[in-house]
């Protein structure tokens, strides 16, 4: 089996300071790995190093220093599957049989060296034509000789030089869906509203000037008036379609939006300058049309900036594998994992992830649920016990028999629930739309009232006040000072860290009531352990140089927690080192037998006491290891701030053993809950909304992934932004949970500033009015005061959401490391 | 005033050519991703680097 390479016998000798590898820059825990005078941390480095150095690569090296991705401990990729016709037809992007295109997402692409090499794949082998690399998607894009090379031997290739594409099961293309095309559209219809804005301006100039008289000039001016009305027509009927269609789909569905107001004024605009250029009795305000629609694209372009990689609506098939292996009679093949059925019996070796509920047949499970449930360490499984989808396989490879199907697993059958229907998307009306119904009200009002009042007095002059006023009383500024303010404070946020779906988002934060955590990997730490020893008398500094010589050999997580714990230290030799999966590892250092590892590795019976990792020397034991979780840090001080304005609740999946420990945290009168279900998260935040609670969740897991559908903020915490998350609103770096109570703040003030803008906005509306219901707009009042909002409006949200954030201090300095991810 | 009519179609195709130049751009995804190229022009081709080293 190749996954249980990982147990090794060598012999290896440690230096007293750790060599760096040449490839990949990590402590070598021997140097006995070595080419000429290059060291490496493992074979598996050494052998990039190989290829790379064959094929005349190094300059990977040169370019970065720390460019190698580390090899220690990875299992290797298996991509049998790729052979598999259906799963490579879904894969491809294009092929004609011969030559095909093919994208794959490498999530270890991360320094110019990366860029290099891969786009100087075709060195590597004459099958690979092209190859390009999108950096901050962390994407490569392919085109290969499919007669040269098949797509399992270019995912093999790049797996073998340390990027080994991920493939999950959403890659997967329903032949008959749409294969997702970048959306450009906004880029054209900016582009073409751009260009007419300037055009149409310059046209107007003499008009501006009063230079254009048409008793003078007949056909000049009609010229101009037929030029501007076809670039405007463009940006009515291109740019501005989207404005038109979403105002009169809601009106459809009896609501109105912030798009109606804003698409009577683009009406109102076009009808009224059609009807003056076609009879000859003025200009129009054509510019103003394609002024207000240009700036209304860009601020949409403004706030609708993606994070690349970061996907805020991956559901759990973005977790699950996309293939696994079925067992049938003596013989294995890859299936695709929708293909699977009750009934087929798979394999499952170290580190897979069980894609469908089934039945352990054969092996020594140990379950991983920590992702699925809460549940923070591995389960052991007995064969005939139920295996639930989502869990990982850690230690020797199982057999299962499936009784479910993958979409209809236990944990699958969550995303059937109500909160998952796209309709629910819109539950809650945006502060811009609640705006936009009085708006259009009191904008028809007022219309209605100009022209009551004109009608009597003037007919000619009744029409062009009654069109002057919804022309002025257009809700640009408005529609503008949410885009503005909140996107650029969505920037400042990533910058940060933080990442937000939409500006709708900040605007959810600023209500909430009622903050809900989840503890593993929330509260706690995943990576990050406690660790204390216990035993008969404390660990002297001899033992302390053997374990911590053992430890190093192995990357495990609990190896490396314990010798993170013992800290830097004398090395000694290690002889006859053997890692047993899933057990522990063993090795004779200074001529001392030392074992490390499960109670069941070194035969000690024990109740509760097993967790823990136990210590032997020569057949002695000498006591165990603790592993706690980690609460995240400045929890208590974050906790109790964040008390003082909202209701504080705990959900885990967890048992009830850190009761005690998070307790006093929360402090008194806070509910914490236990061994809660996916299932009861959801149920415990829909309770919390009937109460008319606004709830903001914090998770991680795909456990929390209905809890954070439901609320109405759902925020992942991420160690790992390159990891899976699941669906959410907001994706936060976990270092940062010690300022959401900042964050929360920070939210609140920006809605005030946008309060401030809609004063300003409003300011503009009156004067403009003023103008209007007198029947003084003229075209050159209108081409002034419209840009001059805008343009004040877009500024002062830029400025003032810049300024807060500096005011508030939380941006101070930047954290570099995030600008990767955005 | 003819003259000026031609100055202003001429103007306008003029501009209109940007516009496509524009569209251009955006189709062949150069919009898409606007890291990767500012690395990628800082990497030099092996040929440059010998004749580097030949001066």
């Amino acid at each position: 089996m190749e996954t249980d390479k990982v147990a090794e016998h060598s012999e290896r000798g440690v230096p007293e300071a750790p060599l760096a590898c040449a490839h990949c820059g990590e402590p070598c825990p021997t140097d006995d790995i070595a080419l000429g005078d290059k060291h490496f941390c493992c074979q598996g480095c050494k052998m990039v190093y190989e290829i790379l150095n064959e094929n005349d690569l190094c300059r990977y090296y040169e370019l970065d220093e720390k460019a190698g991705i580390s090899l220690r401990g990875r299992r290797l990729e298996q991509y049998g599957y790729l052979d598999e016709p259906d799963i490579r037809e879904q894969l491809l992007d294009f092929t004609d049989g011969r030559r095909s295109d093919v994208h794959f997402y490498l999530p270890q692409i991360h320094c110019a060296s990366c860029i290099w090499l891969l786009e100087n794949l075709y060195r590597l082998h004459e099958g690979i034509e092209r190859s390009v690399v999108n950096f901050p998607r962390k994407e490569v894009s392919l085109t290969f000789d499919e007669s040269q090379i098949s797509l399992r031997q270019v995912a093999e290739l790049l797996a073998s030089i340390g990027y080994a594409p991920l493939i999950q099961l959403s890659d997967l293309k329903d032949k008959n869906e749409e294969r997702p095309v970048v959306d450009r559209s906004l880029y054209f219809q900016l582009g073409v509203a751009g260009f007419a804005f300037g055009n149409v301006m310059l046209l107007s100039f003499p008009e501006y000037l009063g230079l254009s008289d048409e008793a003078v000039n007949p056909l000049f001016v009609q010229w101009v008036g037929w030029l501007n009305i076809a670039l405007s027509s463009l940006v009515v009927f291109y740019s501005g379609r989207d404005y038109l269609r979403s105002a009169w789909m809601e009106l459809k569905h009896g609501h109105l939006n912030m798009d109606a107001p804003i698409s009577l004024g683009i009406l109102a605009l076009y009808g009224r300058s059609l009807y003056e250029i076609l009879t000859h009795t003025g200009a129009g305000y054509l510019d103003s049309l394609a002024g207000l629609l240009f700036f209304l694209l860009v601020g949409k372009w403004f706030q609708q900036r993606t994070y690349y990689r970061l996907s805020f609506d991956r559901d759990y098939r973005s977790y699950f594998p996309i293939a696994a292996s079925v067992k049938e009679g003596e013989e294995e093949y890859s299936l695709s994992a929708n293909k699977l059925e009750p009934g087929m019996t798979i394999v499952l070796r170290h580190g897979e992830l069980i894609p469908a509920d089934g039945i352990l047949l054969r092996g020594d499970a140990q379950i991983d649920y920590s992702f699925v449930t809460g549940e923070s360490e591995p389960v052991q499984k007995h064969t005939g016990d139920k295996l639930y989808a989502g869990g990982r396989q850690i230690g020797s490879t199982i057999e299962m028999t499936l009784t479910k199907k993958v979409s209809q697993s236990y944990l699958t059958s969550l995303w059937n629930e109500k909160a998952f229907d796209k309709e629910q998307e819109s539950k809650t009306k945006h502060l811009a739309d609640r705006i936009a119904t009085y708006f259009t009200f009191t904008v028809l009002t007022l219309a209605f009232l100009t022209l009551a009042y004109w009608l009597p007095r003037d007919m000619s002059l009744a029409f062009n006040a009654f069109t002057a006023v919804l022309i002025v009383a257009c809700p640009c500024a408005v529609a503008l000072s949410v885009p503005f303010t909140f996107g650029n404070s969505l920037r400042l946020l990533a910058k940060k860290g933080f990442f937000l779906k939409n500006v709708h988002v900040l605007e959810q934060m600023s209500a909430v009531t009622a903050i809900v955590f989840d503890k593993t990997g929330t509260l706690t730490s995943r990576e990050d352990a406690e660790v204390h020893f216990e035993g008969e008398k404390p660990l002297d500094e001899e033992a302390k140089k053997w374990l911590r010589s053992l430890s190093l050999q192995s990357v495990h997580p609990v190896s490396r927690q314990v010798n993170r714990w013992l800290g830097r230290g004398p090395l000694a030799k290690v002889r006859d080192f053997e890692e047993l999966t899933g057990l522990g590892i063993k090795g004779e250092v200074e001529g001392h037998r030392i074992r490390l590892g499960s109670a069941e590795f070194l035969g000690v019976s024990g109740g509760k006491q097993a967790r823990g990792l136990y210590a032997e020397v020569d057949g002695e034991l000498i006591g165990h290891f603790v592993l706690e979780n980690r609460l995240r840090p400045d929890l208590g001080k974050v906790l109790r701030k964040l008390k003082e304005k909202y209701k504080l609740y705990m959900l885990s999946g967890d048992d009830e053993r850190e009761r005690g420990k998070l307790e006093p945290l929360f402090g008194e009168g806070a509910e914490l809950y236990f061994r809660q279900q996916p299932e009861d998260k959801l149920r415990f935040v829909e309770a919390l909304q009937a109460r008319g609670e606004k709830v903001l969740m914090l998770g991680d897991g795909l456990n929390d992934a209905g809890a954070l559908k439901q609320s109405d903020v759902g925020i992942v915490l991420a160690d790992d932004t390159n990891n899976f998350t699941p669906a959410s609103d907001g994706i936060m770096d976990a270092g940062l949970l010690g300022q959401l109570p900042d964050f929360l703040r920070f939210a609140e003030q920006n809605l005030r500033l946008v309060y401030g803008a809609y004063l300003l906005a409003l300011v503009y509306n009156i004067v403009g009015l003023s103008f209007a219901m007198r029947a003084l707009l003229t075209p050159v009042i209108a081409a002034i005061l419209m840009p001059a909002s805008s343009v004040s409006i877009v500024l002062f949200g830029v400025l003032s959401s810049s300024f807060l954030a500096y005011k508030t201090g939380l941006f101070a300095e930047k954290a570099e490391k995030n600008d990767k991810n955005q | 005033m003819l003259i000026m009519l031609f100055l202003i179609m001429l103007s306008l195709i003029l501009a209109l050519v940007f516009l496509l130049a524009f569209f251009w751009a955006v189709r062949s995804g150069q919009f898409d991703d606007d890291y990767t190229p500012s690395v990628r022009i800082l990497l030099d081709d092996d040929q440059h680097r010998q004749d580097h080293q030949n001066d």
